[in-house]
């Protein structure tokens, strides 16, 4: 196996220039990075957070939560209801710390798109950077037939024996051990991120790599970037980079708040699309040990049109017991008597709601509401997923609402929805998206070769320039796009 | 921030918890000061601000500080403490955060 070639890290960070300077070592940054070295171009990768390998926190949540994770895996997002965003911040960026889910943007999207936003990003144009994507990152899709992953296999077989559509899903894993941690990167090294399949091998073709760094501002002459500000975390040093040519991947988050600190005047519109993911545990007649799997094989895509996804996820005591933390104690306790039947599961929605990144004096914030469709839309869909999961042969169900309330019989579920407020809803977001959007209209700030209008030389290659909100996992799209830029780039 | 204080508080906010086979020997005070150092500027500001009124409402009800109360008036404070709207928040972030901890690879 490729190791990450120690030399390409720059020790000495006076003078530095470059042709190609790329910000952000995540989907986008590492596919832009490998395509510009694949081509013989001088490239530098610039990442705030630092390098681990894969396998480096051997399954510890407490050490990679603060090293990997932005914010200490706890951005916050205020509003009816607040909850958490979360995102990676190390060389590999989230792709590091999420499932290694990889699926083809749906056709039906870029129709949208290409309708509405885009120009020639259709299915056809795409499909080569998807291939080259699967190849590279191992995608495959894994069978239960282990007779471990018992919690994707219940409500795999219980859907489709109502007829209810569910998939397996396609991840990018070499030899999966099951340790159940993705978060933590990978205890067992089987996962593919980003940062073995693209960087290390960008490494070892001349790609030069700065970790611990963080761009504060592009500075720039007549529409025309030059250079940029960097600040080690580490040392406090601050240097300059000189490029040609800039191309930014620093994440939904990160790559506005860098355009509007530069630009010193509000760019972007200052919204993100997000994924809500509201965490129902069940407990189940039957031991199913759920710890003893991957975050999940299969997925039920019965509402996916409308953007709503149902799957298990990662299970272990922490992260169960985390996520139901508003319980009194003595019920934890209880709970931890059943634990080898009971699993974790996620409804995954599409709300319209967009959350507001707010920027001032270089401190930002997030802020949300959320509006009545999409609360009505997660009512009904709790309401029918608490029922699916009886019907699977769940004696009880945890519904991620504050107070964590546990019911037993299916009649509880209406009075409960019924009652729910808004700002009760207990969830977290994974997936942000759209902060920047490409178009082919003159208003927007970035054009469809994902080049800004205004600087002539810069580009953005991140989930900030997806039109809208796509309803799956985004990383195979954000790759995809970062293919086609670099492409229509012509390096 | 004192290590006596949040060693104490991760005690109190675990209690009555199973303790077979996890991290209640460790130090919670090294991973929160992990967490912090790290922390988005609002979380961190507001873990100061509970910390901070922790021992303001332990002296005000009890005349002592946080640390130096028994393990039921601790639970008490807690509890009291997880009524109040803001800080009940901050509450359960830190007690995801020691569970997160109780639990780490378990």
């Amino acid at each position: 196996m490729t190791k990450i070639n120690k030399n390409s890290f720059i020790s000495n960070n006076s003078n530095l220039s470059c042709d190609y300077l790329v910000i952000g070592s995540g989907a986008g940054g590492s596919v832009a990075a490998s395509e510009i070295v694949d081509n013989g171009k001088d490239c530098i990768l610039v990442e705030e957070g630092d390098f681990y390998e894969i396998d480096h926190f051997k399954g510890s949540f407490t050490k990679s939560i603060t090293a990997t994770w932005r914010n200490s895996g706890f951005t916050p997002v205020f509003g009816k209801p607040s909850f958490a965003f979360a995102e990676g911040r190390c060389l590999g960026g989230s792709t590091y710390i999420n499932g290694g889910l990889i699926w083809r943007t749906p056709k039906k999207i870029l129709e949208k798109w290409n309708e509405n936003h885009l120009e020639k990003y259709d299915y056809e144009s795409l499909e080569e950077h998807f291939v080259k994507i699967e190849n590279k990152l191992n995608v495959i899709t894994e069978s239960n037939d282990d007779g471990l992953n018992l919690d994707s296999k219940i409500i795999h077989e219980s859907a489709l024996n109502k007829n209810i559509k569910s998939v397996y899903v396609p991840r990018a894993v070499v030899n999966c051990r099951r340790k159940n941690v993705c978060y933590t990167g990978c205890a067992s090294g089987a996962k593919q991120s980003v940062l073995q399949a693209y960087t290390y091998d960008s490494s070892h073709k001349g790609l030069r790599i700065i970790v611990n760094s963080k761009v504060k501002k592009i500075k720039f002459k007549n529409n025309e970037a030059y250079s940029v500000s960097v600040l080690n975390s580490k040392t406090n040093e601050k240097f300059d980079i000189r490029f040609k040519k800039i191309i930014l991947a620093c994440g939904v988050m990160q790559t506005p708040l860098l355009i509007n600190s530069s630009f010193g005047k509000k760019i972007s519109n200052f919204e993100m699309s997000i994924h809500l993911n509201l965490r129902i545990s069940a407990i189940f007649k039957n031991r199913i040990t759920a710890r003893l799997g991957t975050m999940f094989t299969t997925q039920i895509q019965e509402f996916i049109d409308n953007g709503d996804i149902f799957m298990s996820t990662n299970f272990n005591k922490s992260n169960f017991l985390s996520s139901i933390s508003s319980l009194d104690n003595l019920k934890l306790n209880e709970l931890l008597k059943h634990i080898d039947n009971t699993a974790s599961f996620v409804l995954q929605t599409k709300p319209t709601s967009k959350v507001k990144i707010v920027n001032a004096f270089d401190k930002h914030f997030l802020r949300f509401s959320l509006n009545d469709k999409d609360f009505i839309n997660i009512k009904e869909k709790l309401k029918y997923f608490s029922n699916f999961l009886f019907s699977t042969g769940a004696d009880k169900v945890i519904l991620p609402i504050k107070g964590n309330i546990i019911i037993s019989n299916k009649s509880q579920i209406d009075l409960i929805i019924q009652k729910l407020k808004k700002k009760d809803l207990q969830m977290l977001s994974v997936h942000g998206m759209s902060s920047m959007p490409m178009s082919k209209h003159d208003n927007q700030f970035l054009n469809c070769q994902g080049r800004s209008r205004n600087i002539h030389n810069l580009y953005i290659a991140d989930a900030s320039i997806l039109p809208t909100n796509i309803g799956e996992s985004p990383q195979g799209t954000i790759m995809a796009f970062s293919y086609e830029i670099m492409k229509r780039m012509s390096l | 921030m004192k290590k006596e204080k949040v060693n104490k508080l991760y005690i109190t906010l675990i209690e009555k918890i199973e303790t077979n086979n996890i991290n209640i020997e460790g130090n919670f005070y090294e991973f929160l000061q992990d967490i912090l150092r790290e922390a988005h500027w609002v979380s961190k500001y507001s873990i100061y601000v509970y910390l901070f009124f922790l021992d303001i409402l332990s002296l005000i009800i009890f005349f002592k500080l946080f640390k130096n109360l028994n393990k039921i008036k601790a639970q008490k404070l807690l509890k009291f403490i997880s009524k109040i709207i803001f800080l009940n928040d901050i509450e359960d972030m830190l007690k995801k955060y020691a569970l997160i901890y109780m639990y780490d690879k378990n």
